[in-house]
C-alpha cells in the first residue's frame, strides 16, 4: 500500500463516518467518481466498521500474560501428565488451572484439577487437602460433580474430576435467560446436593455462580466441593486476615465473586456451618428469581456492609413483580442470624416441593380455562 | 550501578536512536513481567488481574528511576511491554499453528496445550502478519494496535504515552480495526473451509 493512497483512504473513511449511514454511498460516489478502485476500498472498510464481529475490541493482553507465569507455562509445555493427555485449557482462577483431559489408563474424559506447586510447599497443608478431597469423594450425587482421583505428579497436586459440557449459572444470569420455573428447579437441586454433602459432614464454603454448572435438561452439577477450605488455608498463609486483605478492598470486582456471595458469619470470620452455604444458595436464589444481585455494591466494602447490615437490594421494587411466596423463600434463606434461616437443606427443599405442588395443581385446574397461574406468574416476572 | 539507573540509562539510549541496546532491555523487561505475573498467580488472583496493565505498572516503577525519566521514556516501556507480550503470545500461537497444520516435525514432537481455540490461534496468526504489513505505511497506527490488543490498554492510556488525545487514538484505532479485520477475512486461513466460522461474515 502506497502511504499517499492510504491516505487518501484514511481521509474519505473519517469523513465518511461522520454522516449518517444512509448518505456515505452517495458521499463516495461523488468523492470517488474517478476512483472505482477507491471507493470499493473505502466502502470495504466502513463495512467492517459495522460488523459486529469484532475480537481484535478483547485484548490478548490477558492470554499473553498467562503465558508469563513461567510456572504455568511449564504445565502448557506438554501434553503428557501422569497418567492423564492434557487436551485443552478450560479456565484458570482460584486453585490453579483445570484442564480437559483424557484417563489414558481407562480412556475416561476427566476435568484435571491443577493445583500451584506452592500448595505443595507444606506437608500439613498436602494432607488437609488429601483429606478434604477424600471427604469430597464419598460423596456420590447426580448434583455433584464426582471426584476420581487425588494425586501428585512432578510437585503438582491434581484433582480428576467428573468432566461435562456446559455452561455456568453466570452465563446463564448474564444472559438473564432463566424462568421462575428453571429457578424453582435449580435451587431445588442445588439444596440436594448440599443435603448429601452436609450429611457426609462437608460444608462447601463457596457457592457462587461459577461454581455452579448447568448441563442439558437443566441438570445442576455443582463444582469444587471440598476445595474452600484448601482456598481458606492458601489465602491465611499469604494473608493474616481475609477482610483486611488489601488487595481485596483496593481493587473493586475484582474478588467481587468470593464476597457477594458471602455469609455475615463469614465476613466476620466467625464459625460457619452448615446454614453459610444456605445463604449463599439464597443470594442466588434473590439473583435468579429478581434479576438483582441482593448485596453487591461498588466496593468490596460497602457489599459486605450491606451484607452485614442491609435488606437486599431493591426489595420492595422486586415484591411487586415476584410472586411473593417464592420471594419469601429466598428471604428466609437471607436471614442474618443463622438461627432465623433454614436450619437445614431438607428444610428448603420441602418448602420448595409444596410450591412446586401448588404450582402444578393451580396449572392442571386452569388449564384449557384461559391462562394458567403459573403462567400469569411468568408473564409478570418476565415483564419486569 | 543499580539495576534500576542500568534500565533508565537503556531506557533513554534507546530512545535517543541506539536501536542494538533493545537487545539488552528486551530480557531484562520480560524477566521482571515474568516474576510479577507469576506473584499475581501466587496470590491467588483470578485471571481478571492480568487483563489490566497494572503489571507493567508495576514492573515499570520497578525497573525505573522516575526521577530522570520524561514521558516519552514511559511510552518507550509501555510499548516494549506490548511488544514483549505480542511476541510471547505469537510464539505460542505460531508454534500450535504449526503443529494443527502438521508442520515441521520438530514441533509436532514438542506440541503444547493450546490456551487457545484453533480458530484464535490461526487469527491471531493472520494479524500478527497484516499488522506488519500496515507497520510498514503506517507505523502510528500499527504501534496503537500493539499496545491496546497485545498490552490491554486503554484508549486512555495509549493517549497517554503517546502524547495525543484520546479521540485522535480512538480515529486511528476505528480505521486500524478495519483494515486488519478486512485484511484478516482475506487471508488464506478465512478462505479454508475449517476454520471459517469464526471471521467469514454471513453478510
Amino acid at each position: 500500500m502506497q502511504v499517499d493512497r492510504w491516505q487518501k483512504i484514511e481521509y474519505l473513511f473519517n469523513e465518511a463516518l461522520k454522516l449518517p449511514s444512509g448518505q456515505r454511498n452517495e458521499y463516495l460516489a461523488k468523492n470517488c467518481a474517478e476512483d472505482s478502485g477507491l471507493r470499493h476500498e473505502v466502502s470495504k472498510l466502513l463495512k467492517e466498521t459495522d460488523s459486529p464481529d469484532d475480537f481484535l475490541s478483547n485484548s490478548a493482553f490477558s492470554l499473553g500474560a498467562q503465558l508469563l507465569d513461567e510456572e504455568f507455562e511449564v504445565l502448557l509445555r506438554n501434553t503428557d501428565f501422569g497418567f492423564y493427555q492434557l487436551k485443552q485449557l478450560l479456565g484458570r482462577g482460584g486453585v490453579g488451572a483445570v484442564f480437559k483431559a483424557n484417563d489414558k489408563r481407562l480412556g475416561r474424559r476427566v476435568a484435571l484439577k491443577i493445583l500451584p506447586a506452592v500448595l505443595s510447599d507444606s506437608d500439613e497443608r498436602v494432607l488437609r487437602f488429601r483429606q478434604e478431597a477424600r471427604l469430597a469423594s464419598a460423596i456420590t450425587h447426580p448434583n455433584i460433580a464426582h471426584i476420581y482421583e487425588f494425586g501428585s505428579f512432578k510437585g503438582y497436586y491434581f484433582l480428576a474430576m467428573e468432566y461435562f459440557p456446559g455452561k455456568t449459572l453466570r452465563y446463564y444470569l448474564k444472559n438473564k435467560s432463566i424462568d421462575l420455573h428453571q429457578t424453582l428447579q435449580f435451587v431445588a437441586q442445588i439444596a440436594g446436593a448440599l443435603e448429601a454433602a452436609h450429611d457426609a459432614g462437608i460444608i462447601h464454603r463457596d457457592i457462587k455462580p461459577e461454581n455452579i454448572v448447568i448441563v442439558k435438561n437443566n441438570l445442576v452439577k455443582i463444582l469444587d466441593f471440598g476445595l474452600a477450605k484448601i482456598k481458606h488455608s492458601l489465602k491465611n498463609s499469604h494473608h493474616s486476615n481475609r477482610l483486611f486483605d488489601s488487595t481485596l478492598i483496593t481493587t473493586p470486582g475484582l474478588i467481587i465473586g468470593t464476597v457477594a456471595y458471602m455469609s455475615p458469619e463469614q465476613a466476620e470470620n466467625k464459625n460457619i456451618d452448615e446454614r453459610t452455604d444456605l445463604w449463599s444458595l439464597g443470594v442466588l436464589f434473590y439473583e435468579m428469581l429478581t434479576g438483582v444481585h441482593p448485596f453487591l455494591n461498588d466496593s468490596n466494602i460497602e457489599t459486605l456492609h450491606h451484607i452485614l447490615k442491609e435488606p437486599p437490594n431493591k426489595l420492595s421494587e422486586v415484591s411487586q413483580r415476584v410472586p411473593q411466596n417464592i420471594l419469601n423463600v429466598a428471604l428466609k434463606c437471607l436471614e442474618k442470624s443463622k438461627d432465623n434461616r433454614y436450619q437445614s437443606a431438607r428444610e428448603l427443599i420441602d418448602e420448595i416441593e409444596t410450591i412446586q405442588k401448588t404450582e402444578t395443581r393451580l396449572d392442571r385446574r386452569k388449564n384449557g380455562s384461559g391462562e394458567s397461574r403459573l403462567m400469569k406468574l411468568l408473564t409478570r416476572w418476565i415483564r419486569r | 550501578m543499580t539495576q534500576q539507573s542500568c534500565i533508565t540509562d537503556l531506557l533513554i539510549a534507546w530512545n535517543s536512536g541506539e536501536t542494538q541496546v533493545l537487545e539488552k532491555l528486551m530480557p531484562v523487561v520480560e524477566q521482571e513481567l515474568r516474576r510479577i505475573a507469576h506473584n499475581y498467580m501466587r496470590r491467588e488472583h483470578g485471571q481478571h488481574t492480568l487483563q489490566t496493565t497494572a503489571l507493567v505498572h508495576e514492573a515499570y516503577i520497578k525497573l525505573v528511576d522516575q526521577h530522570s525519566v520524561s514521558w516519552q521514556n514511559r511510552e518507550h516501556f509501555f510499548a516494549l511491554s506490548s511488544q514483549i507480550m505480542r511476541r510471547i503470545l505469537m510464539k505460542h500461537a505460531r508454534d500450535k499453528n504449526c503443529a494443527k497444520r502438521g508442520g515441521r516435525s520438530q514441533h509436532v514432537s514438542l506440541e503444547k496445550i493450546s490456551l487457545l481455540s484453533p480458530q484464535k490461534n490461526a487469527e491471531l496468526v493472520a494479524l500478527d502478519d497484516a499488522l506488519d504489513r500496515l507497520a510498514k505505511f503506517d507505523k502510528l497506527k500499527s504501534r496503537i494496535v500493539e499496545m491496546r490488543f497485545f498490552g490491554g490498554m486503554t484508549v486512555d492510556e495509549v493517549a497517554d504515552v503517546l502524547g495525543l488525545a484520546p479521540i485522535t487514538i480512538a480515529v486511528h484505532w476505528r480505521l486500524a480495526k478495519a483494515w486488519l479485520k478486512s485484511e484478516i477475512r482475506g487471508s488464506q486461513y478465512s478462505r479454508s473451509k475449517n476454520v471459517s466460522g469464526r471471521i467469514s461474515m454471513s453478510s
